[in-house]
Order: structure tokens, then sequence, then C-alpha cells
């Protein structure tokens, strides 16, 4: 026994230093052990003992045989800091971009909607089947009718957003975005507010007490987050609210809009709006009950519904039907993501593709090393495993610098998007983004370390004698040649997709949407209050604002107008032709706007016929409006519409007779891509609405009249905010960011990736000249010409290119679909974008190899015979 | 890891409740060579954790400190994996010769 406790001290060298304490006295307990069984004699426990330090011994070398391959790598790629840079900066532009897309569909995409159990709530929304519209918002009788009538909602909650104005105190007077709500909304979305509490049922209706809750944000920046803020009234559209509650940070209600929800108000009705069954303006939530599927319950609605057109004539022909929260708000950025995605992916392929054709080359050149390496013993495997550890290094490296450059990319990519990003949403290379890098990063070392390890055929003997030009290298150069196409390939997608996107921009650019955009300054103004409760204040607000404004220098004309093009919103109504008979159902939609006399002058929209509308239609004269063409054609076909007289016939204006008085030209409202539609244009004289945007041409820069445009209305009355400042033409780009956010990135990755390509190609024919000098030596022997070497060299490149921009062309073409909802007036097909490409692409090619063309002209057939 | 006969046999009386390395030599009945590199395969896939055996015990029975080694939740499933066939093998074992009584 003591010979074996000696052995111990012996064998404890075998197992590795750092757990060789504990492994001597683990075993010097097991020596100490009884046996029971005769048969473990002492040399039965040396065996034993010998044995588990030999495995431990086995275990480390294995470890220390791949760090070592690790260390390898690191002295190899300090010892060429060139070329270290070139790789890791390729791999670092792939990952970074990558890695900032990801944090931004991570964002938007990924992580669930900050409610419990996100995907069980929905929206319940009206239905128009015959007028194509199937987003209608509900009134407050369905909101009470669906509450309680269908079974397989256990929540149904109902809002609607709005603007409201912040006045009191020694801040300036600031429109904020809010929302009214049911009490029920907070625990349907399953949230609270951080501070205070929730709104309670009796809240719903106006016979209570004012209460607000605040945005985490508003409480910040107007309050200066005041601990003591619960019970602090403030004045909300010139009347006291008292603040019960401040939101946690970052809540938001479904369906709101981009700018948030910073102020939360109980909903408020009076009995009778309670009741009312034909005010659709409210947005509805509901939660789906333990156990029913969506399918169920939006059978269960549909029933309803078809039950409620039948009873009730108020809903006839209006249908209902579910739609899940979660897709309908990311419904509108998910193209553009997809997108995003798609081109960072294909960028990232052919960054990995170049790193491959990059670590290739010197694979070329350590030929003799590798086989010196294999002559003594070393495995494919263990090859393998050293170039793996070799491009994992350089990927690591890339991703570190990747998402340096992620945090940078997505510092410009946020802003593009943020017409359609909610404000609350915290984008940000956060772990979860690095984690994906790193992933990526390791996949990617792994994949193009396998691929540089590739080499076919490849011959031991003739490496070491160094004679291995023609067997090795020609499949080498197959593989390079392969990773050259392919790179081209992916550059050309990319740069088919940035051309169709570019098309389209210039195609949006060049519609005129009927009005002169150009010089025109637009704010809103919301006239709440007692003081503004009647019509004459509104009107006289108007007159004073617009005689003010006109009044400013660098002020050619100001107008107002309800509902100013790409404000998005419509305003529409049904309207009833004198003396026509129309069956019910074929009423058509208008929309309806509100103007000053002054507003197509302003605007620069021309008149068709008739006469424009004038200072003299005013309140006291007859009721008057101005209808566009499209209006004309569609309802006045044959027939002058100007003196014909027709009235709304829902709404606050309906029951009295309009004159129609002049035709003006379309104007596109909505869109850019989408076609005028039927409007008129009330005097705002006539019907004082409380709401309108102020529209001013200038003869200088727009943004220089902003102070002036504060200082008049401030003049007049110094509690309404002026808000939604923006020129017309930063409207009409506003209305297209995504398809521009869209195509600059395109054109950024596209940029890069042909860049990229171009390298390769550059690489591949350099590498390819140097591989045949004893050719090309022999060629100029023989009597070949110097222009013949250029052009060949030149010719197989651009034949590379070719089958690159072929097999890309066929992939663009395949995935353009992707892209279709981006374009506009542009097939994805589109001959002349692809015939621009293909000369691009073979161009960059041609200047790409002249270099080398140039280096094979000068061959000199001496001196490459007598080299080999 | 592959479970090897040794190591499903180390990792069941592991789970048995014999948790110190000749015990467990013991009772399988195995080589002290074999069983010794299956209990460090166990332990580096994560299927068996030691602990050092608490001072105070040791002291009273007058002995060195014992390393320990018990079964973990993934120990535990795979051993379960690998006595599957051995539980189908056992059943058809014990069926009696076709004809006979």
């Amino acid at each position: 026994m003591l010979f074996v406790r000696r052995m111990l001290h012996v064998v404890s060298v075998l197992v590795p230093r750092w757990r060789r304490r504990d492994w001597v006295r683990e075993w010097n307990a097991e020596l100490d052990d009884v046996p029971s069984r005769p048969g473990l004699e002492p040399l039965d426990r040396g065996v034993g003992m010998v044995a588990d330090a030999m495995y431990l011994r086995s275990h480390a070398m294995y470890l220390d045989l791949w760090w070592g391959d690790v260390r390898f790598a690191w002295r190899n790629a300090v010892r060429r800091p060139g070329f270290t840079l070139l790789v890791t900066l390729t791999l670092a532009l792939g990952l970074g971009v990558n890695s900032a897309v990801f944090a931004l569909v991570d964002a938007v995409l990924l992580r669930p909607l900050p409610y419990r159990d996100p995907s069980r709530l929905v929206f319940l929304w009206h239905t128009l089947p015959q007028q194509n519209m199937f987003e209608v918002e509900a009134t407050p009788f369905d909101y009470t009718a669906w509450r309680d009538g269908i079974r397989s909602l256990s929540d149904v909650a109902m809002t609607t957003f709005g603007s409201f104005t912040l006045t009191g105190g020694t801040a300036e007077p600031e429109r904020v975005r809010g929302a009214r709500m049911t009490a029920s909304m907070m625990p349907a979305l399953g949230i609270a507010p951080a501070m205070g509490r929730a709104f309670a049922p009796s809240e719903d209706l106006d016979d209570v007490p004012c209460v607000a809750i605040l945005s985490d944000g508003l409480w910040r920046r107007r309050f200066g987050a005041d601990p003591s803020i619960l019970g602090r009234a403030i004045e909300i559209d010139g009347s006291l609210w008292t603040v019960v509650g401040v939101m946690p940070r970052g809540a938001m209600l479904p369906g709101a809009p981009a700018e948030g929800t910073e102020v939360w108000l109980p909903m408020r009705l009076s009995p009778a709006e309670r009741a009312s069954e034909i005010n659709h303006s409210y947005a509805m939530v509901g939660r789906l009950a333990p156990g029913v599927t969506f399918a169920q319950a939006a059978a269960e609605l549909e029933t309803f519904a078809a039950r409620m057109a039948r009873e009730r004539p108020s809903h006839a022909r209006i249908g209902a039907r579910l739609v899940p929260v979660e897709e309908r708000t990311v419904r509108g950025m998910r193209p553009a993501l997809l997108v995003a995605v798609a081109s960072v992916a294909l960028l990232l392929l052919v960054a990995a593709a170049n790193a491959s054709t990059l670590l290739m080359a010197r694979a070329a050149n350590r030929r003799h090393e590798l086989a010196v390496r294999a002559a003594l013993g070393a495995t494919r495997a263990r090859l393998l495993s050293l170039s793996i550890a070799e491009s994992v290094l350089f990927a690591s490296i890339g991703g570190l610098a990747g998402l340096v450059l992620g945090g940078w990319t997505l510092r410009g990519l946020v802003p593009l998007f943020a017409a359609s990003l909610p404000a609350s949403l915290a984008i940000d290379v956060d772990a979860r983004a690095a984690l994906f890098t790193a992933g990526l990063a390791i996949a990617i070392g792994v994949l193009f370390g396998a691929v540089a390890a590739y080499r076919p055929g490849h011959r031991i003997v003739e490496s070491l004698a160094g004679t291995t030009r023609s067997t090795a290298s020609a499949s080498t150069g197959r593989t390079r040649n392969a990773l050259v196409v392919a790179q081209v390939a992916l550059a050309v997608v990319l740069l088919s997709a940035a051309g169709l996107m570019l098309n389209t921009f210039g195609r949006l650019s060049r519609v005129n949407p009927g009005f002169a955009a150009d010089h025109v300054l637009t704010f809103r103004v919301a006239l709440l209050g007692e003081r503004y409760a009647a019509a004459p204040p509104r009107v006289g607000f108007v007159s004073d604002v617009l005689a003010r404004m006109s009044a400013v220098p660098g002020v050619r004309s100001a107008a107002v107008t309800s509902v100013v093009p790409f404000g998005g919103v419509r305003n529409a109504t049904v309207v009833e032709v004198e003396g026509r008979q129309e069956a019910a159902g074929s009423r058509s939609i208008i929309d309806q706007r509100y103007i000053s006399p002054g507003y197509f002058e302003t605007m620069k929209i021309p008149l068709v016929s008739g006469r424009m509308l004038t200072d003299a239609d005013d309140a006291r004269s007859e009721r008057v409006t101005m209808i566009n063409r499209t209006m004309a054609r569609q309802y006045f076909p044959n027939q002058n519409p100007v003196g014909l007289r027709l009235r709304v016939t829902a709404g606050f204006n309906s029951g009295y007779w309009i004159r129609i008085v002049g035709v003006a030209d379309d104007v596109r409202h909505i869109a850019l891509t989408r076609d005028a539609v039927a409007e008129m244009y009330h005097p705002i004289a006539q019907t004082a609405v409380p709401n309108f945007t102020v529209a001013i041409r200038t003869a200088g820069d727009p943004a220089f009249v902003v102070p002036a445009a504060r200082a008049v209305v401030r003049a007049i009355d110094s509690t309404l905010p002026l808000y939604d400042v923006r020129t017309m033409e930063e409207r009409i780009a506003d209305s297209f960011s995504q398809t521009r956010a869209t195509m600059l990135l395109l054109l950024v990755t596209s940029a890069l990736a042909a860049a990229l390509a171009a390298v390769a190609i550059y690489g591949a024919i350099w590498y390819s000249v140097a591989q045949r000098t004893q050719e090309i030596g022999i060629r100029v022997a023989l009597g070949a010409s110097r222009a013949s070497l250029f052009r060949g060299v030149i010719s197989s490149a651009l034949t590379l290119a070719a089958a690159g921009a072929a097999l890309g062309a066929a992939g663009a073409m395949a995935g353009g679909s992707l892209l279709r909802s981006f374009l506009f007036e542009t097939q994805t097909t589109d001959p002349g974008t692809y015939a621009a490409v293909f000369g691009g692409v073979l161009a960059m090619t041609a200047a790409a190899s002249v270099v080398p063309a140039i280096r094979a002209m000068r061959v000199d057939p001496l001196t490459a015979l007598r080299t080999t | 890891m592959r479970m090897t006969l040794t190591a499903t046999l180390v990792l069941q009386a592991i789970a048995r409740g014999h948790r110190f390395g000749f015990e467990i030599v013991d009772v399988t009945g195995g080589a002290t060579g074999t069983v010794y590199p299956a209990l460090r395969r166990l332990e580096h896939a994560g299927y068996v954790r030691s602990e050092w055996e608490r001072l105070q015990v040791a002291s009273r029975d007058g002995r060195p400190q014992r390393r320990y080694y018990e079964i973990t939740a993934a120990g535990a499933r795979a051993l379960d994996g690998a006595l599957e066939p051995m539980r189908a093998l056992h059943a058809v074992h014990r069926l009696a010769p076709r004809g006979a009584k």
C-alpha cells in the first residue's frame, strides 16, 4: 500500500496542474477506503489511478491542441497586420450592418408587445364591405353590445385617440397626443400606472370629477418628475383635471399613433353619447376568453354583427371583424424590415465570400507549410481545425468591430424609419444584439474556415516539391472563381433592388400632387375651451390670424384648411344630390374640407369651372361649396355641376342644401401613389370647425417664417400652441419615408457589396495572372501580341462577371416580390434597371482587371521561363 | 456523450446512492481502469457532479475527506434513455421458450 501511495505522487505529474492538488486529495481518500471485496487489492487501485490520470491528461491535451491553434492563428494575424485588417474590416462591415438591423427587427418584430399575454389581444372593427372599408371604428352602442353579448371575449375596452392642449404653469402651452379610454382598458391589456391608480368604471361617464393619468415622458418633461404630482390639478384643453396616476416608461395603447400616448384620460361620455349608434369614432380592443381560439371568437363576432345588421337600422350593411393586435402593430413596418434583413444578409454573404477568397489566397501562399504539417502526420481534421481556428479568430475580431459599427449604423437607421416607429420603443445594440452578432460571427467563421481549407486533390509531395502548380492550383482557382461569381451575383441582386427603388423614388418625386408644394409652411391650431365654444369667435380667430399672417414680411398669402394634403386625415361623409333618387347603399363617400377663400390661391390649385369661394360666402349668405374634378366626373358625368345643390346626410352639418359654385382641379391628398378622391371644399366662415391647418406661401425659405407665425398666434391667444409645424415639402417627403429609408439602405448595402465584389474580381484576376506567368511567358515567346494578352485577361474577367450578373439578375427577379409593395409605376422586371446594373457591373469588372491585365502584358518571357 | 455499458453502470450505481470512487467500483464489479475514466466523462458531460465531504464527518470517522459524486437532472434523463433498450431486452429475456409450459 505504501508503494501505491508513493506512486500517487509520481502519477500526479500526468494530471493537469490546475487540478493536481484536488486529484491527489481525492485519491488519498480512495486509497484509505477499506475494501469489502477481496479483489480490490493495491495493484488494482494503482491501475485505476493511472487510468484516471491518463484520461485527464488526454482531455487536457485536446483542449491544449485547440488553444494552440488559436494562439498560432493569433500570432499569424499579428504578423500580417495589413491582411488581418482587411479581413476583419470586411467581416466587421457585414456583421455590423446585420447587428444594427437585428436590433431594429428585434425591437419591432421579435419582442412581445408590452402587455400581458399579447397574443390573446384583438381589435374589433366594423366593416363596410360594399364600400371596401374593413377597419371602420365602432360606436359606444357597440361597445356595450359587444361587451355584454360576446362570450368568447373576456374583456372589451374602448378608446379614442386625440390631441390635447396643456396650459398653465410657467411652461409654454403644448399640444400633446393622448387618448380617452374606458376603465376596462388597462385591465384588458394587463398594464397599470407605475404610480397612483387606474381609472374607475364610474369615470366612463361624465358626472364625476375630471381625472387624468400622465405618461412617464410627459411627467418628466413638463412636470420635472415631481413626486407629489398625484392630486395636483393640471389644465387640459382649458379645464382642470386632477392627476391620479403616472404610467410606467414605455407604456402605450395598441394602435396609438407613433408619437405615443402622453395623456391618458377616462372616457367621460354623457349618457346620450354612451347610447350613440352612429358615432363611429371609437377603437375597440378585446381579449380572447381562456380556452377560446381566435377563429371561434371571430365567428361569434361575425354572427353577432349579422344579427345587429338585421335588427338595427343604424347597423344595416355593417359587418364586423377581429384582427390580432400583434399583426396590426407591426404590419406597417414588416415589408420594409424584411427588405432590410434580406439586404444586410446578402451583404454579409458577400463579405464572408470575400474573406474566404482572401484566406484562400493566403492558404495558397502557405501551401508549403501546410504540406509540411501533413507530412509530419497532421490529419485532415487537424488542418481543418487550424483553418477554422484562424477564421473564427478573424470573425470574432470582425464581430467586435461590427458591434461598434452596428451602433453607428443604428444611429443612422432609426431616424430613417422614425415616422413608423413608436416613440416609446427602445432600440439599441444591446446584449441580445451582441449575442446574435457573436453567434453569426462564429457560424460565419466556421463556414468560411471550412471553405478556405477545402483543397480537393491536394497532394503533399508535389506541394513539398513546389511543383503543384498544375493540379491543386487549378481546383483552388475553380473554387475561387465560384466565390467571385457568387459575390458578383449577390451584388447584382442588391444593385437591381436599389435600382428599382431609385426608379420608384424618381417617379414619386416627379408626381404632380396638384398643387405647388414649394415655399409653403403649414402648422395646426386647435381652438378648444369655453372661449371658442360658439362659431363667431372661431371665425373671428381665423380672419384675425390670416390678416396678421399676411402682414408678416416674406409672406405672400395665407389660408386655412380643416384637412391639409398629406396630413393623414380624410374626413369623409355621405352626400345626396337634389332631385336625384339613389338606391340606399350606393351612396358614396366624399371627403370634405373647410377652407378660407384664399386656399386655392395659396396652394396654387387651378379653377376648372364656375367661381372660387370669396369672403362674401359667410354665415349670412347661401351655403355654397366647391367640388373637385374627380367628384364632377364621378357624380355629374354628363352634366355641369355648377349651380346644382347637394346635402350631407350624416354628421353635424347635415340637413341643409349646399350649392355647388365651382370646380377645382384634383389634388392628391393621401399619398403620391393614390389618385385624387372625390372632394368638397366648404367655406370655413359657414361652418366654423375648431381644428384646422394654416398654410402660408412664403417668398423665401418657409422655415424663416416659423417664429413670426408663433408670435402671431401668441398675440391673439397665448394659450394656443402651434403644432405639427412642417413645410408642405416635408409633409410629402414624410408620406413616403419608408420607401426612402428602404431605398437608402439598399443603396448603401449594394454599393458596399459592389465594392467588395470589385476587390474580389481584382484579387482573382491578379492571382490567375500570377499563376499563369509561365504560360504567358511561353505565349509571348511564341509570338502572342501584348494586346491579345491584355484582351484575354479582361475577357476572362468579363466572363466571370457576366456569369455572376446573369445569376444575380435571375435571383433579383425571383426575389422581386419582396419589393413589390414599395414599387410605384416600376415593374420588378424593369429592363432599364437591369441594363444599367449589367452595364455598371461589366464596367466595374473591366476597371478592376486593368491593372492585372497590364501586368500580364509586361511579363518578360525570359524571366518567366527561367523562374521555373 | 455516448452512453457505453460502463458509463451506464457507473451512472446507475451513483443514482442508487453509491457515491464514492471505490464503492462504485465495488458495486459495479468493473475494472478500476475503466470505471474512473467513465466517471470523468460523466462529469465533463454534466451528468454527475461532485463535492467534498464535510470535514467534521471525515474527522469523526478518522479518515481523509472523500469526494462524493451525485447524479444531475441531465444525468437522470441520460440514464433513463440508456436503460430503455436494456429493459426491453430484459422483458424478452424473461420469455419462456416457445412450446414450454
